[in-house]
């Protein structure tokens, strides 16, 4: 048998250069607006239909949204005083 | 997010958040049985006829992902600061909210009761670290 443990370093080198690479790949968590873009959409879908994806929203307060969904329908989306999630259509101007 | 108003300039944010945290919850149903935390929240949640069993493993997940969340908070990690936190928190809490709103009203009832004091307990490090070991 030819190359020994030279051969065996040889094949050793590229495959930790490829698992160290792998693990600073780990992707980056993602951000604040995505997350919140995301729940929204969660939100929105359980109470109307067509807004799978929100492109922008505003937060005007505390459990108080205004949100755009890529479909271009608009909705305030607010918790009311009985703690029920309220959707309503919003104006765009 | 120029063009999606609503009339009128929204208030100042701190003040907003004062003013929409008097309105929001003040009238929750009165329920006898109390949800204390998260795991009682999923453990209901677990037991409802409201929510399908493809979305109970969805909200289940993403309990979890944002109890990770806090974990990694108190552990130092600044990813998400403590007001991000509060506002994933209040999302999670308004979908689960809004599926069973009119359909389990008892445990929306307790969700609604519950909601205030499972953040106090999320934001607290202590009591958060003690209701993990």
């Amino acid at each position: 048998m030819s190359g020994g443990p030279r051969r065996g370093l040889a094949r050793a080198v590229p495959l930790l250069a490829c698992a160290w690479m792998a693990a600073c790949q780990t992707p980056a968590p993602p951000t604040q607006a995505e997350i919140v873009r995301e729940q929204l959409a969660q939100v929105l879908s359980a109470q109307v239909p067509g807004c799978d994806t929100v492109s922008l929203y505003k937060r005007r307060e505390r459990f108080d949204y205004l949100v755009q969904c890529a479909s271009g329908q608009a909705y305030r989306l607010r918790l009311g005083a009985d703690g029920k999630v309220q959707v309503t259509q919003a104006t765009l101007r | 997010m120029a063009g999606l108003l609503l009339g009128g300039a929204a208030p100042p944010a701190a003040a907003a958040d004062a003013a929409a945290h008097a309105a929001a919850l003040q009238s929750c149903p009165r329920v006898s049985k109390e949800v204390v935390d998260l795991d009682m929240l999923a453990e209901g949640l677990k037991h409802s006829d409201a929510v399908g069993l493809i979305e109970k493993l969805r909200l289940k997940s993403a309990i979890d992902e944002l109890v990770g969340r806090f974990k990694a908070y108190h552990r130092g990690s600044r990813a998400y600061a403590l007001d991000q936190l509060q506002e994933q928190y209040d999302l999670l809490m308004m979908r689960i909210a809004g599926l069973l709103q009119d359909k389990d009203t008892v445990l929306h009832g307790r969700l609604c009761n519950a909601w205030e004091s499972i953040w106090a307990t999320l934001q607290d490090r202590r009591r958060f670290m003690e209701k993990l070991s």
